[in-house]
C-alpha cells in the first residue's frame, strides 16, 4: 500500500476526471437530440417543504423509474417509444406518504418538483402502495445489504425508559448486534465497534452514546431517517470497515412553524422549526436533557449526578431553482461530577467527567444541469473527553480528543434511466491528542505528565461508480475509490475496487452478488472487557497500519406483492487485516504511550441473514435472523492460535411489529433473541511467590473468548395513544414495559457464596421497567 | 398541571416498581481445569528448595487455612538431572506448616548449566522444567536511609556491575519483610501498597555497566528488611514482569486476563534457580 508512481497516476487520472466532469456532462445536457426528454426535479413534503429522499418516481405503465438521491433530487431520461404518446403520467411515491400522479407532456425537458402529502393529512387519495414501489425498487437496484428507516415509522417502538433511538433500532436489524445489554455499542457483521462510520448530515460521530453508551447522540425530534449500509457499498462510502450508518437531521419546515417534544422517565426533548423566510428558508432547533439520575434519586436509588444534553440545529436557504444552502450542527455534552456521597457527607474527593461531541456541516448543493446534481461539503467535527480528579491538593486530569475539518464533493450524474454515476473527491485532516495526563505531586509518582502529542493524519478519497442496466435482468453498479492517509513518516495509498450486481430472475426475485475493499485510517483502541466513551481513537502512524477488508455476500430477494412483503436471504464472508488489540496486562486508560501496548491481527467473518419486512398495512415491522461466526487472530494473544471474537454471537433473532388497532391506537412489541458473548474465564488458579517472597494468587484462564455467556431474550411492549393530527395541538400516551418477562440479559460473571461454598451467576443489568411519557405537536395554520 | 401532577405520581411509582423488579441472574457452569502441579523454587548456596504445590478452582475458599496447606503436594516423585547426573529432592517434613517443600543438595552450581527438573505426583500429570544458574552478583553496594521528604520511607540507594556488558542481562532487586500494610490512611495519604516489592532491570536501559538508582519502600525506623539481588534470565524476567503488570491498580480495575508464561511442561508455575546475593539490613534512623 506503500505510496508508489502508479498510485500518483491514479490519483491524477482520477482527479483529472473530476475536475472537468462538471463541464463534460454539463454540456451533455444542450447536446441531447429532440428524441430524448429529461424530467427532473424534486420531491417533497407537502407540509412542511422539506426533500424526501430516496422517494420513488415512476413512469406508469412501463418499467421506467428511478428515486430521488439524499438531497430529494431526481431525473428521468426519456427516449425511444415512450415518447411516441403525448404526455406520460409519473407516479411518486413514498412511505408513510400519500402517492401522487402527475401529467406530463412530453414536448420538452422539464422541471417538475412534485410535494407529497403525509398519510395522516391526506387531501387527495391515490391508492397506490408506496411501500410495493418502494419494494420494486430495491429489488430492481444493485444495493443490497442497505437498509433504510425513516424515524416517524419507527418512534412508536418500545424502548428502554421510553425514549426511542435510533441506533437500538438498527441493532435490531439483522447483521448488527448490540455490544451490551440495553447500550448503543453496534458489531456489523463481526466487525468491531469502531468499524462503524457514523455521519450526521455528513460529520462523523466519534462517539454515538451518552450516560456510557444507554442513550445514542440521536434525539429523535431532530433525526428524519437513516441509511445503514453493511455490505456492497457504493464507492461513495468508504472510511470504516463494516457499515456506513448515514444519518439525517430534519431541514426545517418551509411552510408553518411547528414545535414537537416528549417528557420521558429519563429524559425530555424539545424540537421548534419554520420558516425563516416563507418556501425560501427555514429553520430547526432540537433539545435534549436527560435527569436520569434524579429520578433515580427520588426513587431511592443513591446514584451520582450525571446528566447529558445535546443540541441540534440547522437551517438551509433555497437561493434559487439551481442552488441551495444547508448548515447543520451537533453539540452535546456528558457531565459527572462527583464530590460528596449519597448522604451529601463530603467524601474529599472531586472527580469530573466531561464528554464533549461538536459537529458543523456546511453544504451547497447546485444543479448543474437537469442531469447533473452536485453538493459540496465543508465538514468540522471535534470530540473531546476529560477527566478531572482532586484528591486533597492533588489533582489529576487527564483528557483526550480528536479534531477534524475536512472538504467534500459529491456529483450526481443521471446520464439515462439506465445509468446513474457518482463522482467525487474528499479530504479531512485529522487532529489527535490521546491521552494528556497531567498530575501533581505525589501522583506524579504513580501517573507521570505526559508530553503532550498532537497526531495528525491527512486523510482523501476520490471515487467514482456507475449503477448500469445492462440487459433487463442485469444491473451493475461498479467503481472504485482510491483512498489514502498522509502521515508523519509515511503515506500510504489503496485502491478499493467496489462490484455489485443484479440479476432478475423474475418479476418478483432477483439475485444479488457483490464485492467491496474498504481501508480504514484510524482505530479505536479499547480493553476488551469494558467499552467506554473513553475509549481512544488512535490514528494510524509509520508502525500502525490501517486496517482493511473485503467484503463478499450474495442474496435473493423475493417480492410477496399481496402482502407487500419482502424478503431476502443474504451471505457474507468478510476478511479483515489490521486490526488493533492491546497486549495482556497493558494499562489501558492512563497511558500516553500507546504503539508500544499495542498489537495487530486479522480477523474472519460470515454468516447468512434472514429479513422479512412489511412497511405498509395495519401491521408493519420486521423479522431478522443472523447465524454468524466471527473470530481473531493476533500472534502476541492465544499463543497466536484464533479465538472467537468477543462478538461471536451464532444465533440473533429479532421480531419487531406494530399493530394499529385504529388511527390513532397503536400497540408494538418487540423480542429479541441473542446468543451470549463470549469472554475468558478463569479455569483454575494456582498459589506463586514473587522474589520479594509475596505469596500470589496466579489466575488460570481458559483459551480467549473460548467460553459464552448465557443467550439472552427479552420481550418489550408499548402502547401509544395518538392525539388527533388535525388539531393545532396534540398530545400522544405512550406507555410500555421493557423486558416484560423480566429475563436477565448476562453481562457479567459474578462469583457469589452459596453456604460454604461458591458458584457462578450472570447478572443482568435491567429488569422489568415500565415507562410512561408523553409527546406533543403544535403546528401553525391548524384549528 | 393536574396533568403534571398526575405524571410524577406515575412516574414516581413506576420507578419503585422497577427497583423491585431486578431480574434473577442465570446460573452458569463454566468448565474448570484438572488440577496440575505448580513449581515455586529458589537456590541457595549448595541447595535448590522446590515448593511443589497443585493448581485448583476458581471457586476454592483460599481463606479457609487447611485448605490452603492441602495444596501441597506430599509424596511427591521430584528429581533434578545436572551435568549428567540425576539428584533426587527429599521432602522436608510437614512441621513447615507446609507439605510440599523439598531440598536437592546441589553442590558448585555452574552459571549456565543447564538443571531439568522432572516430577510426579499420584493423580496429577508429570511435569518437566529447564533452567540454569547464572553467576552470584558480590559487588552489591547499596545503602539504607529513611527518606529524607517522607518519613514513611525507606530508601534504598544501589549500585552494581553489569556481568557482561558485551551480553543482554536482566536483574532483579527484591526487599520484604517491612512494615504491616498501610493501604489508605485518609485520601490524602495515598502510598505503594506493598511493603515488600521487587524491581527488575534490563540492562539495554542502562548505558553504563554500572546500574544505580534508589528504590522507596514503606518502613519504619529499626525495621529490619531482607534484601536480596539476583541475576536472571529473560524467561524469568518476562514472568515477572506479566507479574508486575497483573498486580497493578489498573489491572485491578479492567479485570483483563493475564496469562502467565511458565517454563513448567504440563504444570504452572517457574522454576528457577538463579543464585541470589542475600543481606538483611536494619533500617537507620
Amino acid at each position: 500500500m506503500v505510496f508508489s508512481i502508479r498510485y500518483a497516476q491514479q490519483i491524477f487520472l482520477l482527479s483529472l476526471l473530476l475536475l472537468t466532469a462538471p463541464l463534460v456532462f454539463a454540456g451533455d445536457v444542450s447536446l441531447d437530440p429532440p428524441t430524448k426528454v429529461v424530467i427532473s426535479g424534486k420531491v417533497k413534503d407537502a407540509d412542511t417543504g422539506e426533500d424526501l429522499l430516496f422517494a420513488t418516481v415512476s413512469v406508469v405503465g412501463t418499467t421506467i423509474g428511478t428515486t430521488t438521491n439524499e438531497y430529494g433530487f431526481y431525473s428521468l431520461t426519456l427516449t425511444g417509444d415512450v415518447l411516441a404518446q403525448a404526455e406520460i403520467k409519473l407516479l411518486y411515491t413514498y412511505l408513510g406518504y400519500v402517492s401522487s400522479e402527475k401529467k406530463v407532456p412530453l414536448a420538452a425537458s422539464v422541471q417538475l418538483d412534485v410535494a407529497l402529502s403525509p398519510e395522516s393529512t391526506k387531501i387527495e387519495e391515490v391508492v397506490v402502495s408506496a411501500s410495493k414501489q418502494k419494494q420494486k425498487e430495491e429489488l430492481k437496484s444493485a444495493e443490497m445489504s442497505t437498509i433504510r428507516l425513516q424515524m416517524k415509522a419507527v418512534k412508536n417502538l418500545p424502548s428502554l425508559g421510553g425514549e426511542v433511538d435510533l441506533v437500538k433500532v438498527v441493532q435490531l436489524l439483522p447483521g448488527v448486534t448490540s455490544g451490551n445489554q440495553g447500550t448503543t455499542g453496534m458489531l456489523v457483521r463481526g466487525g468491531s465497534a469502531d468499524q462503524n462510520l457514523v455521519l450526521l448530515d455528513e460529520a462523523t460521530v466519534y462517539n454515538v452514546g451518552h450516560l456510557f453508551g444507554f442513550f445514542s447522540v440521536f434525539n429523535s425530534e431532530a433525526i428524519r431517517d437513516v441509511t445503514m449500509v453493511k455490505g456492497a457499498f457504493g464507492a461513495n462510502y468508504g472510511g470504516r470497515l463494516s457499515s456506513i450508518l448515514d444519518v439525517r437531521m430534519k431541514e426545517g419546515n418551509l411552510q408553518n412553524y411547528h414545535a414537537q417534544g416528549g417528557i420521558g422517565l429519563l429524559a425530555s426533548r424539545i424540537m421548534l422549526e419554520g420558516p425563516i423566510k416563507k418556501e425560501e428558508a427555514s429553520f430547526v432547533v432540537a433539545a435534549r436533557r436527560s435527569y436520569v439520575d434524579h429520578v433515580l434519586r427520588a426513587a431511592g436509588l443513591k446514584v451520582p449526578p450525571y446528566y447529558f444534553y445535546d443540541l441540534n440545529a440547522k437551517a438551509n436557504y433555497i437561493l434559487n431553482e439551481h442552488n441551495r444552502l444547508f448548515y447543520s450542527f451537533y453539540y452535546g455534552q456528558d457531565k459527572l461530577s462527583l464530590s460528596k456521597d449519597a448522604d451529601e457527607e463530603d467524601i474529599g474527593i472531586n472527580f469530573g467527567f466531561n464528554l464533549n461531541n461538536l459537529t458543523n456541516t456546511l453544504r451547497w448543493n447546485h444543479l448543474f444541469s437537469q442531469k447533473l446534481f452536485s453538493n459540496f461539503s465543508l465538514i468540522h467535527t471535534n470530540f473531546a473527553y476529560d477527566i478531572l480528579g482532586t484528591l486533597g491538593n492533588k489533582n489529576i486530569f487527564v483528557g483526550s480528543s480528536i479534531f477534524d475539518l475536512g472538504a467534500k464533493l459529491d456529483f450526481d450524474y443521471f446520464r439515462n434511466n439506465s445509468n446513474h454515476i457518482r463522482f467525487g473527491a474528499s479530504v479531512v485532516s485529522h487532529h489527535f491528542k490521546p491521552n494528556v495526563v497531567s498530575t501533581s505531586q505525589s501522583l506524579r509518582k504513580i501517573l507521570p505528565n505526559s508530553k503532550p502529542q498532537n497526531l495528525i493524519s491527512n486523510e482523501f478519497a476520490v471515487y467514482a461508480h456507475s449503477d448500469k442496466d445492462f440487459t433487463k435482468w442485469l444491473r451493475v453498479k461498479y467503481g472504485a475509490r482510491l483512498t489514502g492517509s498522509l502521515v508523519t513518516g509515511k503515506t500510504y495509498v489503496d485502491v478499493e475496487p467496489r462490484l455489485a450486481l443484479r440479476v432478475l430472475l423474475s418479476e418478483n426475485d432477483a439475485l444479488k452478488l457483490s464485492v467491496s475493499k474498504m481501508n480504514q485510517y484510524m482505530h479505536r483502541v479499547s480493553s476488551s472487557s469494558v467499552s467506554l466513551p473513553t475509549d481512544l481513537w488512535y490514528p494510524i502512524t509509520q508502525n500502525i497500519t490501517p486496517q482493511s477488508s473485503y467484503l463478499y455476500s450474495g442474496g435473493l430477494e423475493h417480492l410477496f406483492e399481496t402482502y407487500k412483503t419482502k424478503v431476502g436471504i443474504e451471505a457474507y464472508y468478510k476478511t479483515m487485516t489490521g486490526l488493533i488489540e492491546f497486549k495482556e496486562g497493558a494499562n489501558v486508560i492512563f497511558n500516553n504511550n500507546f504503539e508500544a501496548e499495542l498489537l495487530q491481527g486479522k480477523g474472519t467473518s460470515y454468516g447468512y441473514e434472514f429479513f422479512v419486512k412489511r412497511d405498509e398495512g395495519r401491521f408493519t415491522g420486521w423479522v431478522g435472523y443472523t447465524l454468524a461466526w466471527a473470530t481473531r487472530q493476533f500472534d502476541g494473544l492465544n499463543k497466536g492460535k484464533e479465538f472467537p471474537s468477543k462478538f461471536d454471537r451464532r444465533h440473533v433473532i429479532s421480531l419487531v411489529g406494530s399493530y394499529h388497532f385504529s388511527k390513532r391506537l397503536i400497540g408494538s412489541a418487540v423480542w429479541e433473541y441473542q446468543s451470549g458473548a463470549r469472554f475468558t474465564a478463569q479455569v483454575g488458579q494456582h498459589v506463586a511467590f514473587d522474589p520479594a517472597y509475596n505469596v500470589n494468587l496466579i489466575p488460570i484462564y481458559s483459551d480467549r473468548n473460548a467460553i459464552s455467556l448465557s443467550p439472552s431474550h427479552r420481550l418489550d411492549v408499548s402502547l401509544t395513544w395518538k392525539g388527533r393530527t388535525d388539531r393545532r395541538f396534540s398530545g400522544d400516551w405512550s406507555v410500555g414495559i421493557y423486558n416484560l418477562y423480566n429475563y436477565a440479559q448476562p453481562y457479567k460473571i459474578k462469583v457469589v457464596k452459596d453456604g460454604n461454598s461458591f458458584r457462578y451467576t450472570q447478572p443482568g443489568l435491567f429488569g422489568l421497567l415500565p415507562s410512561i411519557s408523553y409527546n406533543f405537536n403544535f403546528t401553525q395554520n391548524k384549528k | 398541571m393536574k396533568q403534571i401532577y398526575t405524571t410524577l405520581f406515575w412516574t414516581l411509582l413506576l420507578m419503585t416498581l422497577f427497583t423491585s423488579c431486578k431480574p434473577k441472574p442465570l446460573e452458569i457452569d463454566i468448565p474448570e481445569e484438572s488440577p496440575k502441579i505448580v513449581v515455586n523454587s529458589f537456590a541457595a548456596e549448595g541447595y535448590i528448595v522446590l515448593y511443589l504445590t497443585k493448581s485448583f478452582s476458581p471457586l476454592a475458599d483460599t481463606a479457609d487455612q487447611d485448605f490452603v496447606k492441602s495444596l501441597g503436594i506430599a509424596g511427591a516423585d521430584a528429581k533434578l538431572i545436572y551435568k549428567g547426573t540425576t539428584i533426587s529432592f527429599e521432602e522436608l517434613p510437614d512441621s513447615l506448616e507446609a507439605n510440599g517443600v523439598y531440598l536437592a543438595q546441589v553442590d558448585n552450581l555452574a552459571p549456565n548449566e543447564t538443571i531439568t527438573l522432572e516430577a510426579s505426583a499420584d493423580g496429577l500429570p508429570p511435569i518437566k522444567a529447564t533452567t540454569s544458574a547464572l553467576p552470584l552478583i558480590e559487588d552489591f553496594d547499596f545503602e539504607l536511609v529513611r527518606n529524607p521528604f517522607d518519613s514513611a520511607y525507606a530508601t534504598l540507594f544501589y549500585s552494581f556491575n553489569d556481568v557482561n556488558v558485551h551480553a543482554h542481562n536482566y536483574y532483579a532487586i527484591a526487599i520484604s519483610g517491612g512494615k504491616e500494610e498501610e493501604i489508605f490512611q485518609g485520601v490524602d495519604t495515598l502510598r505503594d501498597l506493598n511493603t515488600s516489592k521487587y524491581v527488575l532491570f534490563d540492562d539495554l536501559e542502562y548505558p553504563y555497566a554500572t546500574i544505580d538508582g534508589a528504590i522507596n519502600i514503606l518502613a519504619d525506623p529499626y525495621d529490619t528488611l531482607n534484601i536480596s539481588l539476583a541475576q536472571i534470565n529473560q524467561e524469568y524476567y518476562k514472568y515477572l514482569q506479566v507479574s508486575q503488570k497483573a498486580g497493578s491498580f489498573f489491572s485491578s480495575i479492567t479485570k483483563e486476563p493475564i496469562n502467565y508464561p511458565s517454563n513448567v511442561e504440563g504444570g504452572y508455575g517457574f522454576f528457577n534457580a538463579f543464585l541470589p546475593y542475600f543481606a538483611r539490613v536494619v533500617v537507620r534512623e
